[in-house]
This record gives structure tokens, sequence and C-alpha cells, in this order.
């Protein structure tokens, strides 16, 4: 009987939202084709009750047997042609990677500009990751119970550094050019929550109550969503438009007595965050190679991973990923395939081997 | 006897004395300076020459020689050599018969000991002065005053292939995990060292795991009061014979930052002093590097005035404030290095050189500039606020240094994370090192978070093995 890491459902849902934090922290109107943030406003409670229904066949497939993750299930269900179904997770987890590295050159490049080699930046992050993932998810999960209570305590300030600075003036109405924004605020933040499929492997590690870890974690995740785009509005008005980061240009214009440029603030936040959701991709792309070729490749494909990181993040094109509107959509449609059509047939191959196991008995 | 010669090859310290008894030749065997002679001549020798000795065969009579006659109360017979030698390097004397097979040991030991006296490591404002000493028995003895319990343990065993240093585990029966004790006597039997001498000889053979970790799980103390409250929370003491450190397993991180004189303070003023200790902890380790990395590459954080007054310093040095900080940092740590081991009295020699020559001359002659010595300082001082901790300490913030200087505040961020990706996967035989913090037990924040009174931290004895996370019962 192999030996699975087992973790509170608290430390699932702890590094799943650091993980969702940081996608949250780099929203922006121009990263989704010059929507109109205040309308995701409305977009909000749809993804809300949308994630549910996407998570639904994840979790329904988990409570059928508690000791098997999706790949588990595909293995037992389909067998050997089943191993494309595991490809398409470990591919789908590589591509979560390679697009918040994306993004992380991206924000450090064109936001914070510093006059250091990026490239080597990265390395540093990418090598960084890999040593999270080789520790394994035990040690991320009590790492995420430390990041996740500076990142509360640092959102919470900065929250309240901006609230000051909030005019109700800047309050436009709601969906004002009619709903486009709000469609685009939607497919934009589901395709932006990978946890979703994350949980397919994560759930049975977990000890606790996961119904109720879903619903805090959801709810949580699209409060956020509501107060930042509440709080960059308000306090930044049309300016938000102009930027391609406002999250960030908020914390940096925020002020808390004498507490100014709480952007430093920010970027340690999100630069452990970072670092913590490529170490969980990792892990839960080699628990995928572990499926197909074994426990003794499971720690080299860490290895490997990161070596393929780091050899895509030296072309200068890749850090143009983000720039086109089609990463959305794949990821939208990946996601769905993922989260949604497959649990979705492995339910009805399951519910129908039972029934006619059920038959025969009788 | 002659065995004895052979094996000691006439040692000047080997001392046989030999007596007859009613013709026949019996002998007392010690080592000079390891006995006591007026209790050897006073209960060994002496009642054995006035006394007449009733038996025929020569086990008959030693075995009355041993029962009636030697009035030593510490009495072991020893049947092998191996025990033997063991008995008489620690200090007993034994007792042959010639024609048995077998010979007495005899606990007359007196060889030169160092007084109880306070421990010069661990100070403390209130409470005992008493700490540890070199001898194995006295600790065992220091510890025992302290916790009448029948339930507490002491088990010797014997380690190191030459040295044959005498360890002894101390617990408490009804406190310790079973699962626990065993795998450090597994450990310990791993040991397989020519020589003891020192407790921190053991150390990397009771690290869990074996992971590289720049954090131990392995605490050590010299105060048996400290002990005390360590083994009825379910641990395991380890005195080591010669060394007045005992060794403490297992030890979760943050127990580096719970002190004796927390518990004797005022609740609110221990709940202050334990902040500032943690305050401390991340002062030591990141101030340098996010001085180095804020001013090189985000000076927009600081304030207009630290900005002037760092930018001034920066352009009348000739060197990098990277450099300039590492630099800084190496002489500080020779001097501390230096001052550890030269005699006393030239302890003074060197403060004053140090202050003189880092304080006064490199700042006016501007090769150092005056924000950064006031960092290394107020970083060497932090760094003193948790001993324990200093040797990570020192590493990490030299680290932090060159990744500050390289990558500024996101590196020192990248592998602050890393650093505590390393401390979360270690565990202290199956119980997180980062317990109970993470996995989170709300109930232990009474003495984390805040050190709560008395009534209620003695609601309930949360034992080591009980905390969240652990893997043992």
């Amino acid at each position: 009987m192999e030996k699975r890491p087992c973790i509170s459902t608290g430390q699932i849902f702890s590094m799943l939202f650091i993980s969702k934090i940081v996608i949250s922290m780099t929203y922006g109107s121009l990263l989704i084709g010059d929507s109109d943030i205040w309308d995701h406003l409305v977009s909000v409670p749809i993804s809300f009750l949308l994630t549910f229904l996407i998570v639904w066949p994840i979790y329904k497939l988990f409570s059928m047997d508690k000791k098997m993750n999706i790949m588990d299930n595909i293995y037992n269900l389909i067998g050997k042609w089943g191993m494309a179904l595991i490809f398409a997770y470990i591919i789908y987890y590589l591509v979560i990677c390679f697009h918040t590295l994306a993004v992380f050159n991206n924000f450090i490049s064109n936001a914070v500009n510093p006059p250091i080699s990026i490239t080597f930046l990265t390395f540093i992050l990418i090598i960084c990751s890999c040593y999270g993932a080789y520790k394994g998810l035990e040690a991320l999960a009590r790492t995420s119970s430390f990041i996740l209570i500076s990142t509360v305590f640092s959102v919470v300030f900065l929250g309240v550094s901006l609230f000051s600075g909030v005019e109700v003036i800047n309050f436009t109405p709601l969906m004002y050019n009619g709903s486009e924004s709000v469609k685009e605020g939607v497919i934009y933040m589901i395709s932006q929550s990978p946890c979703i499929v994350a949980l397919a492997v994560l759930l049975p590690m977990g000890k606790g109550n996961k119904k109720r870890g879903i619903i805090i974690w959801n709810f949580l995740v699209y409060l956020l969503f509501a107060m930042i785009i509440v709080l960059i509005i308000g306090s930044m008005g049309d300016f938000v438009y102009t930027q391609l980061f406002p999250v960030y240009t908020a914390a940096g214009i925020g002020k808390f007595g004498s507490f100014r440029h709480l952007d430093s603030l920010y970027l340690g936040v999100w630069i452990s965050g970072i670092f913590l959701k490529l170490s969980l991709f990792f892990i839960l792309a080699s628990e995928g190679i572990k499926k197909v070729f074994g426990e003794k490749v499971k720690k080299i494909s860490i290895v490997v991973f990161g070596v393929m990181m780091a050899s895509v993040s030296c072309f200068p094109g890749f850090f143009g990923i983000l720039k086109t509107s089609v990463t959305t959509w794949v990821l939208f449609y990946f996601l769905i395939f993922l989260s949604l059509v497959v649990p979705s047939v492995l339910i009805f191959i399951k519910f129908f081997k039972l029934k006619r196991r059920n038959n025969i008995e009788d | 006897m002659q065995k004895f010669k052979a094996e000691f090859d006439n040692s000047a310290d080997l001392c046989i004395k030999y007596i007859n008894v009613e013709n026949i030749s019996c002998a007392v065997i010690t080592l000079a300076g390891m006995v006591n002679k007026d209790t050897v001549a006073i209960s060994v020798v002496n009642p054995i020459i006035d006394a007449s000795v009733k038996g025929e065969t020569p086990l008959e009579k030693f075995n009355y020689i041993k029962d009636y006659i030697i009035s030593a109360v510490d009495q072991t017979q020893v049947c092998t050599y191996e025990d033997a030698f063991n008995m008489i390097m620690s200090g007993f004397a034994l007792f042959a018969v010639d024609g048995c097979d077998s010979m007495v040991s005899l606990g007359v030991q007196g060889f030169p000991i160092r007084a109880v006296s306070e421990p010069s490591s661990e100070l403390m404002q209130r409470g005992s002065r008493e700490g540890l000493v070199e001898s194995v028995n006295i600790n065992m003895t220091l510890i025992r005053k302290r916790l009448k319990s029948p339930k507490l343990k002491f088990e010797v065993i014997n380690l190191g292939k030459t040295s044959q240093t005498a360890v002894c585990l101390c617990y408490m029966t009804n406190k310790v995990s079973k699962d626990i004790l065993e795998k450090i006597k597994e450990n310990l039997s791993k040991v397989n060292l020519d020589m003891v001498i020192e407790a921190g000889y053991l150390v990397p053979y009771l690290e869990d795991g074996g992971d590289f970790s720049l954090f131990s799980s392995v605490g050590m103390t010299e105060r048996p009061d400290t002990i005390c409250g360590k083994i009825s929370e379910g641990r395991v003491a380890i005195l080591i014979d010669g060394t007045p450190n005992a060794l403490i397993v297992p030890y979760l991180f943050v127990e580096y930052f719970q002190h004796l004189d927390d518990y004797s303070m005022h609740t609110y003023f221990a709940t202050f002093t334990r902040w500032l200790k943690y305050l401390a902890f991340f002062m030591s380790t990141l101030l340098p590097g996010l001085y180095v990395g804020i001013s090189t590459f985000n000076p927009e954080i600081l304030p207009g005035p630290i900005l002037n007054k760092i930018a001034l310093a920066v352009s009348t040095t000739p060197f990098s404030l990277m450099t300039e900080t590492i630099f800084i940092h190496l002489i500080y740590e020779i001097m501390r290095e230096a001052g550890l081991r030269i005699p006393r009295p030239l302890g003074h020699a060197v403060s004053i050189v140090g202050a003189l020559v880092i304080g006064e001359t490199a700042v006016s002659s501007g090769l150092i500039g005056g924000p950064t010595l006031m960092v290394v300082a107020l970083t060497a001082i932090s760094s003193y606020v948790i001993p324990n901790l200093y040797e990570p300490i020192s590493i990490l913030k030299f680290i932090f240094i060159i990744v500050g200087g390289l990558l500024g505040i996101w590196g020192i961020m990248i592998i602050f994370t890393a650093v505590l990706v390393n401390i979360s996967s270690k565990k202290s035989y199956g119980i997180p090192f980062t317990s109970p913090i993470a996995p989170f037990k709300f109930f232990a924040m009474r003495d984390i978070l805040t050190r709560c009174g008395w009534s209620f931290l003695s609601k309930k004895n949360i034992k080591v093995q009980d905390l969240p996370g652990s893997e043992v019962k």
C-alpha cells in the first residue's frame, strides 16, 4: 500500500486560496481585452455559483470512493486507454505552471522593472519551487499556513489603507455599456481557477470536512475578488483602465498612518504565493507521472519540469503569452473539460459498472 | 591479574593491592585518581585484612567477604572482563579472589568533579541557579530531586567503542511515547563512533530523517529544571557523561523561543518577551539582507530622511553596500570567535580593538558607512536574544545579504519561502517540526502566541506526541 501524504482540509484550501490570490493580485482590465472591471462585480456572484457547479462532478466522484483521486479513477475505470487522460491532467498542471511563470515575468518586467536580470530571478524561482515540490505536499501545506497568515494580514492592511481613499463618485452604474464585460469577467474568473482541477487530486489527501472547505474557500475567493474590484475602482476611478496591474498600483498609492509604499508588502506576499503555486502544480503533475511511470520517476519528474520551465522562460516570446486573450479561452475550455466533462464521464462509467455488478449479484 | 596488567600495559594509574586471606590470594584493583582512597581503605581493604573469613573453597570465601565483610553499599557481581574493564574505568574498585570466576565491583568513586554551579549559557533572572555538571550521576540526582516520582526512569547505555561513555536516557514512563523511545534507542544503537566526548557528537544520530536542514530538531540545555519541564511533556532527555549539556528530543521550532524565565514572570511581560524573541529572530535573519536589498533596488520604500543618510554614507564609502555589509559581518564574526577562544583576561583587549577599529576608525576613515554599522549592531544584538538559534541565523543572514544584493527583496522573499519549506518539511520523531503552528492547534497557542497564566496552562498537559500532525502515539 503506497503511503499518501495526509494533510488537513484547512491546509488544502489555504494552498488553493493562496494560489488564487496570486492571480487575483495581477487582475487588470488590459489583460482581459479592455473589459470594464466595474461590471465584473456582477461576474463575481455568477462565477461563485458556477464554481460550485464545476466542482460538483469532482466532489461527487471523490465521495463515491474517498481514497481515490481522479487519476486512480481513470486508471481503474478506463484502464490503459485512460493514460491519455492522465497525460491531459499532467499537461494542464504544467500549462498552469507556464502561465504562472508568464504572469510573473510579465508583472516583474512591466510593473516593477527592477535593475536585475529577470531571467536569473526566474531561474531562482524555478529552482526554489522545484525544491518546494521535492520536499512534498505536507511540507508545502505547512508552509502555506505561514504564508496564509502573512497574506491575510497584508490583504487586510492593504484593504484598510485603500479604504480611506475610496470615493463614491467613482462607482458608475453597473452594466452601463451592456453585459459583454460581465461575460468576459466570468470567463476570466473561471479560467483562472485551476484550483478546481487541483481538487481532483488533492481531495483524497485531506482529512476533515471537504464540503464545508469548498464552500468557505469559494466564498472567500470571490469575496476577495469583489473587495479588490470595489477598492481599486473606488480609490482609482478611471485611472484603473490605464494600468496593466491596477492592484499593484493601488498598493503603491495606499497609505496607512506613516506607512507608505505598501507595494513592497504586496510584492512579498505575491512572490511567496507564486512560489507556492508553482510548487503545488509541480507536485500535482508529478502525481500523474507517478501513476503512469511509477513512484521512482516521481521525484525525477520534478527536476525535469523545472528544466522545462527554465528552458521555455529563456525564449523572449514566452513573456508575450498573456497579451493574447486566447489564453483565457484555452484555459477555460481546458478547465471545463478536466473538471466537468472527465469527472462526469467517470461518474457515469462508475455508476454503470456498479449497476451491472449489482444485477449480476442479484 | 595478568590479563589486567596486559590490557592496561602496566599503565601508571593501575593499582592492584594484593591481600592474603587465610592462604588464599585476593586483590583489590583500582585506577588511581578514580577512587576515593579513604573509602577504599575503610570500607574494603581494612575490613578484609582484619576479618576472619569463614568458608572452605575460594568461592565460599569470596561470597563471605562480599556479603559480610566489605561495607561498601554499591556492589555488583562482575562475570566478564568487558564488564570489569567498564567498571574499573568508571571509578569502581574490583575485588577478586584467586580461584573464583567472578569479581565484585564496589562503588567507591572519588574522581574530582566540578561543583554544581550556575549554567553559563542559560542564565535565569529568577529561579534555580543550579546547572548540570560533567558527572552523569550528579546530573541524575539533580533531576531526581526535582521530580520526585517513581515514574521518572533513567536508563544507562555505553556508547563509543573506545571511550565507552555512559549515556543516560531520562524520561517519564507514564508520559513518554513508546514509539519515540524505541526510535531514539534505535538511533543511538547506530552510533559507530570511536569516541563520544561531547553531547554534540550524538546530535547527528538523533536528528530524525537525515534531510539537510539548518535548524536542529535536537534541543540542548544545561538546566536540570528545563529537563524536568521537557520530560513532563513526554520528551526524552539524554545525559552524556563528561559534558554538562543534555540533549532533548523531540524538539520543535517553537521551543527555541521558550525559556524557563517566561514561566516565572508575569504573563503580560512573558508574552511581551516572547514576541520580542520572534521579532529578534526575524531581525537577526532578515534585517541586513533587507537593508542591502531595499537600499540597492527599492530605495523608494524608505522614508526620505533615512534614504538621504544611507545615500550619503554609500557615496562616501569605496565599497558597494553588499560588500560593505558582508565585510563588517565577517569582521564581527571573527571578533566573536576570537572573544570565545582567547584567554579571558585578553577578552577586554578584543572588545577595545573591535570598538575602536570598527566602531570608530572604520567609519571616520570613510571605509564603512554609519548606517551599515548600525544595522550590523542591531543584527548582532538581536541574535543574542535567541542564543540557541545563533548557528542558523549567522549563516542565513549571509545568504540573505548576498541574495538581497543580487536580486533585491524579490530574491529575499523567494529564498525566505524556501527556508520556510525547509523548516516545514522537517519532522522530529514523527512530529512536524513546525507543530503546533502548522499543523495548527488553537489550544497550544496558550504557550506560543501568548504565555497564559498558570491557571490556564495547568488545565491540560499537552504531551508532545499529542500535537497535531503527530505520527506517533
